[in-house]
């Protein structure tokens, strides 16, 4: 969860995305990202990767294997004791479920960024549109469901079971977008008071899952 | 290796030792569907934060208790980043917008409207609304504490807050309006002791009861004082009986020391040598206000009846200006100049005309 309790971000890599997997018992592991980000840079982009842990942890180990020169790295990074709850997020029943290309939502959300800093998305049957209001005026963007027989991540596809109407803030959309590079497509799901859930598809089954709770409709 | 105060802490609303009523009424209202804003408030060491992690377990149960620490970074109008610390569970926040002076509006203003705006993440939450815990929320700055009022008026079905202070006096009225006022009154010297004699049951000390009413008595009512100088008792001496001394915090210590120099000789030299104690205290967190006020306090039984209504006059002056200035090396000096000159001309039999 972040700071103010505003958003979730949930990921999941299947083992079959990996190969070879073993996992003896359930262990929890806590990484700091920034570090992690710093290690992973070390790696480049061909090379293999493997992850490694003892059974009680106080590092995790990371080997980069280049195959054509055969250079080897390896990387201990210091685990965190994370002494949180584990969050369990429930699969609920979403009321309305919108996929469309990744690199379109992105440009929506900064498009209207510019304008305020919430938008609000209402889903019909006719389409989906995303609208907000700010001080310099307002604007919208409409989806309506098409499909692409040359390309198919460019689908846009609309499941309805009833009418959603919710605000979300603009400023972690943008950041959830940043994900776009990892899927073409993204996937929306919504329904009344319940948080927005935003899911980019990996292979084999793994995701990428951001939540963000809705806002209150008192604003001024 | 805990410390005791925090060891033997109570978790829950029922194994607090003292003020049962009180832990009634928290325990009532936590129970009740709904939940006002509160305002607590009493003297330090009066158990304050306990009974607020109490009610927040009783509330959201017991992942209350895992919390971590994260730092935010605001930017203000002036286009200045001020860095925050925000302590967190999963169920509540916890902030302190003093710490960052006289920007604590913006925090007030950017943070709060955030989490206030937004519903709760967590579906599987025990209530519809979040927590956000308010730390000296008397230091707040009168801007703050204005843009506090309209943010608990327009987000409470989403958000509510538990404001904690030393004294209402510096709370805005209408702040004070919109909250349930919670006295948590001192531990008597009594319950002080009856609480040192549970602790050292648990810890396996040899139980001494005339040891425990002495530390009731010294520790001036506030509990956690109570439980260190139990602890550093314990600590110092194997066998511990009715005589054993009970030793001084080190600070008090120091400042005794300090007072004692400033009296011996009052000289330039000896502010240079002062100068070098106080920055000690200073290095180690005690709060510069605090110093003044101690040192202000062990200074009055070695001067004379007629000095002390100026000395006190002049420890309050500079205690304005430490809050004022952002060096408060200058103004704990300029005080102990201020009390050389004064003692020095009460010595001298001078009557000196202040024009300032």
């Amino acid at each position: 969860m972040d700071n103010s309790h505003v958003a979730l971000v949930s990921m999941m890599l299947k083992s079959e995305s990996f190969s070879p997997f073993r996992c003896d018992r359930n262990i929890a592991l806590g990484i700091n990202l920034t570090s992690l980000t710093k290690v992973l840079r070390a790696a480049q982009n061909e090379d293999i990767l493997t992850l490694k842990a003892e059974d009680s942890p106080d590092v995790v180990n990371l080997v980069f294997e280049d195959p054509k020169t055969d250079r080897f790295s390896e990387y201990d990074i210091k685990l965190m004791d994370i002494d949180q709850e584990h969050l369990g997020i429930p699969d609920t029943e979403y009321a309305a479920t919108v996929s469309l290309p990744s690199a379109e939502f992105q440009r929506i959300c900064r498009d209207l960024n510019q304008l305020s800093e919430s938008v609000a998305i209402e889903c019909t049957k006719e389409g989906v549109k995303f609208n907000c209001s700010g001080d310099i005026g307002s604007g919208s963007v409409s989806l309506r469901p098409h499909t692409n027989v040359d390309d198919e991540t460019q689908n846009v596809e609309i499941n309805l079971s009833e009418p959603v109407a919710l605000t979300f803030s603009l400023k972690y959309l943008v950041n959830f977008c940043k994900a776009s590079g990892l899927s073409k497509q993204v996937r929306l799901c919504l329904s009344n008071e319940v948080p927005l859930l935003v899911e980019y598809g990996l292979a084999n089954n793994s995701y990428l899952r951001f939540y963000l709770a809705p806002k209150i409709g008192d604003e001024e | 290796m805990a410390l005791l105060v925090d060891k033997h802490r109570p978790r829950t609303l029922d194994t607090l030792s003292y003020h049962p009523d009180l832990s009634e009424r928290l325990r009532s209202l936590a129970a009740s569907g709904d939940f006002p804003h509160l305002l607590i408030y009493g003297p330090s060491g009066a158990g304050k934060k306990t009974r607020i992690t109490a009610t927040l377990r009783a509330l959201y149960g017991p992942g209350v208790e895992k919390i971590k620490i994260d730092s935010r970074v605001f930017q203000t109008t002036s286009n200045r980043k001020l860095e925050f610390n925000i302590v967190s569970s999963n169920y509540h926040l916890e902030i302190t917008p003093s710490d960052v002076g006289n920007y604590d509006r913006v925090v007030i203003q950017d943070l709060l409207k955030e989490v206030a705006q937004t519903q709760q993440v967590d579906l599987a939450a025990k209530q519809r609304f979040k927590v956000v815990v308010i730390n000296e929320a008397d230091h707040l700055t009168r801007d703050a504490q204005a843009a506090l009022r309209r943010t608990m008026e327009k987000y409470s079905p989403n958000l509510r807050l538990i404001l904690l202070a030393n004294s209402t006096s510096n709370i805005i009225a209408p702040i004070r309006s919109r909250c349930l006022l919670v006295r948590v009154a001192a531990p008597t010297e009594v319950e002080i002791a009856g609480v040192l004699a549970k602790v050292g049951k648990k810890e396996g000390y040899k139980s001494c009861e005339p040891l425990e009413k002495r530390i009731a008595k010294d520790s001036a009512r506030n509990l956690r004082r109570a439980l260190l100088m139990f602890e550093a008792v314990h600590a110092q001496n194997d066998i511990v009986n009715e005589k054993t001394p009970i030793p001084p915090p080190d600070w008090e210590a120091l400042i005794d020391v300090i007072a004692k120099e400033i009296v011996e000789e009052r000289s330039p030299a000896r502010i240079l040598q002062v100068r070098a104690k106080l920055y000690d205290l200073l290095t180690h967190c005690i709060p510069a206000t605090t110093v003044l006020k101690t040192l202000t306090f062990k200074l009055m039984p070695k001067i004379d009846d007629s000095l002390k209504a100026d000395v006190v006059k002049w420890s309050a002056f500079y205690e304005h200006r430490i809050r004022m200035g952002s060096k408060v090396i200058f103004h704990l000096e300029a005080f102990v100049a201020k009390f050389m000159r004064l003692y020095e001309g009460n010595l001298l039999g001078m009557d000196i005309d202040w024009d300032d």
